[in-house]
């Protein structure tokens, strides 16, 4: 049941296709087993209360490179191009991604985070190319669980958790629902109180923090950055000596009706971010969070 | 997982983000490393003065943000510091004086004001203007004097650019909505050092812009709208909670506006839901939810009133009352800043005595001579503050406050993090500190503040100045020194049991808690330190608490005033679940719909 058991090396193509490549009821099939496989580590059935909230949380992706991001957004019909990234996605095979994170800012520090609605996740392309992963992979070599794994057995554990967009939702409901204390958790950054995926029987996972909880979008390629983009949140102090970018980027942004967030004092982007998603999940619906 | 570190504790190693940009009035994140252990990272959430609060992760996960462009190391780890800061300079990272950083801002912002006003006495191109005063806006957008002066700006050339006067102007509104007071701009340092013509009329023309801009937005918007679009918007929203999958496909900003009732986005959202609508049965329950003369956002706010958005929260409440027909806090609020007014002028430099000069001259404004018998009653009824108990996001706050320009303001306690017992006064204190922000600190443009008063596990020396002087307040506010000199005698020293009597004979007449009156006590009479109050040492805190065995029944406690006050105002006072529940009772909200915006917790499971 842990990592431990089934390293299963192969390349990142054959491993994308062998899951993309499956049928509905085959990935279906699939999240069934990983909802099984929760309920044997927490001894707690899935019962659904977490449904609404897994299907409505935003994606977020963190960019340290506001300035130019901020040029090709407000063209309107810009991309993301798939970053330079760790050696671990090198290793991993995941080094051709654009990688999003599900509902909360991983990692710390950041200039400028873009948020897209859940609904994104419904075109054609992203059903066809996209992967989930219940963490964020870049750590898998280094320590997410608190140890490290070793490069068969982190491809082994991205292999297993792996699930295509937007299936993978109907996983976060069960995660969200049985491995955290409260819900709200999962967006505060509290770490799970009882098992999460990947961790294995015995195992010290240590202290690792959000990237070792937070669920992970890869999209494989550029990502057209405007369909379904709702917020714009930045450090606006990042654009003082380029400040015609930020205005052309705002009057994009207010045309499109997309929303611009900027960071008073003291608070970061992250938390900005933070305020943000809860504000969007209470809009749909999600009290309480 | 959230960690308290000591600066000592700790070392700098980076700085979060790109560090090449040469801007050295602009501080830097710092990211910490304990120098007991090399593997554990602290990222900050907030620095107190001598501790830092933030995130810790493992080496790892510093490694990873490197590697990919989110933090830059440093060439050697530097010895934390309590008020310093990181910027990037010419010659790389520095970690310097939080004064010099300061000073730097100023000098940039002061230089490109100057600037920018200057090319409005040329021939200049628009898109120089816009870049001049953007430009020095963006070296502190919480600088009120620059948004305003850029707000005249744009408003000045309006008609050639409108959608920078959109965007300025908006950026000022915001300002006043989060409780600052543009006439503060014509008496700020800044402004001194700027010309003087040129600022009066760039600030009378930004004054201008914000009418303008007030009233292009608020068209078709405010109430009254038509009964018709009120109760489109409340059929949506009910149809938006009982099925919120339905609403999924819509685009978040649409559904934002339909949920506040704006006929444009109400009437998209008809056309994209006409199947969805008809398939629910809506007609027997949507039409009682209000009354018709309610506002539709209603609903929504009461489903979007959750205290991760105090601000939101404050609305909201507001809203409710309003629509509830509740007397109006807002004019009790506004006779509240005018007595208060004279209060604001401290003639004290230091925050602990500016905190007790505070204290006293508002206890003359509100003609309070005795002791106070609630604090909840006293900021209900004479300050229009709604008082709400709340889980209140991050272990360590147990206290906060809005004070909006849109709403009058509201006081939380944590429910969270109260022990059992000495609730009620440590709530009178958490409600007096909140009220010193509310006159002093939202004159500096703040409206928000959530508060760390751990006064059973801290002392009061760590804080920044705005608290330590909202500490001050509070204590002197709850017992004037004068009061406690004449009625408690002055103990030998503070290991004596005879201290202990006294502290007890502060708890009773001036309801502070044990610890708190065994502090202030010994202020009152030994009041030396100007900058903070003093601490007691560990073992005398334990012998306080030890000491405690009667709760105080002279003050009155939090649940008879709810009880009192439920046959008056029904809004003022207890949680949201309350609040819910009473407009069940009152039949404004049917049962179900009133289950399905209580927390599932909240919720009777028969």
């Amino acid at each position: 049941m842990g990592l431990a058991t089934s390293p299963k090396p192969a390349t990142l193509e054959a491993r994308k296709c062998a899951k993309l490549d499956r049928t509905f009821v085959e990935n279906s099939k699939e999240v069934i087993e990983l909802l099984d496989e929760l309920k044997a580590w927490t001894g707690v059935e899935v019962g659904g209360t977490a449904h609404s909230a897994a299907w409505n949380v935003p994606l977020l992706h963190r960019t340290m490179n506001p300035v130019a991001v901020a040029e090709t957004l407000a063209t309107g019909t810009g991309e993301l191009e798939p970053g330079v990234g760790s050696n671990s996605r090198i290793v991993l095979g995941t080094g051709g991604c654009v990688f999003l994170w599900v509902g909360r800012c991983a990692f710390p520090g950041a200039d400028m985070i873009l948020v897209w609605e859940p609904s994104m996740e419904d075109t054609p392309v992203a059903e066809e190319a996209g992967l989930a992963a219940p963490w964020d992979s870049g750590g898998l070599l280094s320590s997410p669980f608190g140890f490290s794994l070793s490069e068969s057995h982190a491809i082994a554990a991205l292999d297993k958790y792996s699930l295509p967009l937007p299936m993978y939702r109907a996983y976060l409901a069960g995660v969200l629902e049985v491995c955290f204390s409260e819900q709200t958790d999962y967006l505060s950054g509290v770490s799970p109180s009882s098992w999460y995926p990947g961790w294995d029987a015995g195992t010290d996972h240590g202290n690792s923090g959000p990237p070792s909880h937070t669920f992970e979008v890869r999209y494989p390629g550029a990502l057209p950055m405007n369909p379904g983009l709702v917020a714009v949140i930045l450090d606006a102090t990042t654009f003082a000596q380029e400040p015609r970018v930020l205005r052309k980027l705002r009057t994009y942004l207010k045309n499109a009706e997309i929303d611009f967030v900027v960071t008073r004092r003291g608070m970061t982007v992250e938390d900005a971010a933070q305020l943000f998603v809860s504000s969007f999940l209470n809009e749909r619906g999600v009290l309480g969070w | 997982m959230v960690v308290l570190h000591t600066l000592e504790e700790v070392e700098v190693v980076a700085v979060q983000g790109h560090a090449s940009d040469v801007m050295p009035w602009r501080s830097l994140a710092p990211v910490f490393r304990l120098k007991a252990d090399h593997d554990r990272i602290v990222w900050p959430l907030r620095i107190h003065h001598s501790h830092v609060r933030g995130r810790e992760t493992s080496v790892s996960v510093l490694a990873d943000s490197v590697s990919e462009g989110s933090a830059t190391l440093l060439n050697e780890p530097i010895q934390a510091c309590v008020g310093y800061r990181m910027i990037s300079t010419e010659a790389g990272l520095s970690y310097r004086p939080m004064n010099d950083v300061y000073a730097k801002r100023m000098d940039e912002l002061t230089g490109r004001l100057t600037k920018a006003l200057g090319l409005l006495k040329e021939a200049y191109e628009l898109d120089d203007l816009q870049d001049a005063f953007d430009g020095a806006y963006l070296v502190d957008p919480g600088s009120l004097v620059a948004a305003t002066l850029r707000a005249g700006a744009a408003a000045q050339v309006k008609d050639d650019v409108p959608d920078w006067f959109e965007i300025a102007v908006s950026d000022l509104e915001e300002f006043e909505a989060s409780g600052a007071s543009l006439d503060t701009v014509l008496r700020h340092p800044l402004t001194a050092k700027l010309p003087k013509m040129e600022i009066q009329e760039l600030y009378k023309k930004a004054l201008w812009g914000l009418v303008d801009y007030r009233e292009e937005h608020s068209k078709g918007w405010e109430p009254p709208v038509s009964q018709e679009t009120q109760l489109s918007a409340v059929r949506f929203a009910h149809l938006h909670a009982a099925q919120p999958d339905v609403t999924r496909s819509l685009k978040h900003r649409v559904l934002r506006d339909a949920l506040r009732g704006s006929p444009k986005a109400i009437v998209k959202v008809n056309s994209t839901l006409d199947v969805a609508l008809e398939s629910v049965e809506l007609a027997s329950s949507w039409e009682g939810l209000f009354h018709a003369s309610k506002s539709a956002t209603n609903l929504s706010s009461i489903a979007n009133a959750t205290v991760t958005d105090r601000r939101h929260f404050s609305n909201n409440i507001y809203r409710l009352e309003l629509g509830a027909d509740e007397p109006d806090r807002r004019s009790i609020w506004r006779s509240f800043l005018r007595r208060s007014k004279s209060c604001q002028n401290l003639g004290a430099s230091v925050p602990w005595r500016q905190g007790e000069e505070l204290a006293n001259s508002l206890r003359y404004a509100l003609g309070v001579s005795d002791a106070v018998e609630s604090m909840k009653l006293l900021a209900m009824r004479e300050i229009g503050a709604y008082i709400a108990e709340i889980r209140i996001p991050g272990p360590a706050s147990v206290a906060a406050a809005t004070a909006l320009s849109s709403s009058p303001p509201c006081i939380y306690t944590n429910e969270a993090t109260r022990p059992s017992g000495t609730r009620r006064l440590l709530n009178r204190f958490s409600i007096a500190h909140e009220i010193a922000h509310l006159v002093i600190d939202r004159q500096h443009g703040t409206c928000d503040w959530a508060c760390v008063l751990t006064l059973e596990e801290e002392t009061f020396t760590a804080r920044e100045d705005s608290e330590r002087r909202a500490n001050a307040f509070a204590s002197y506010f709850l017992a004037p020194r004068e009061e406690v000199l004449k009625q408690i005698p002055k103990p030998q020293n503070t290991e004596s049991d005879e201290f202990v009597k006294a502290v007890l004979g502060v708890r009773e007449m001036f309801g502070l808690s044990m610890i708190a009156a065994g502090e202030h006590l010994v202020n009152c009479y030994e009041d030396l330190r100007p900058v903070a109050g003093r601490p007691l040492p560990a073992s005398t805190r334990q012998r306080l608490r030890n000491a405690v065995s009667e709760p105080i029944k002279r003050f009155i406690e939090d649940e008879e005033i709810d009880k009192r006050v439920s046959d008056g105002p029904r809004l003022y006072s207890g949680h949201y679940t309350t609040l819910v529940e009473r407009l069940e009772h009152a039949h404004l909200l049917d049962f179900a719909t009133a289950r399905s915006l209580l927390p599932e917790k909240n919720k009777d499971p028969t």
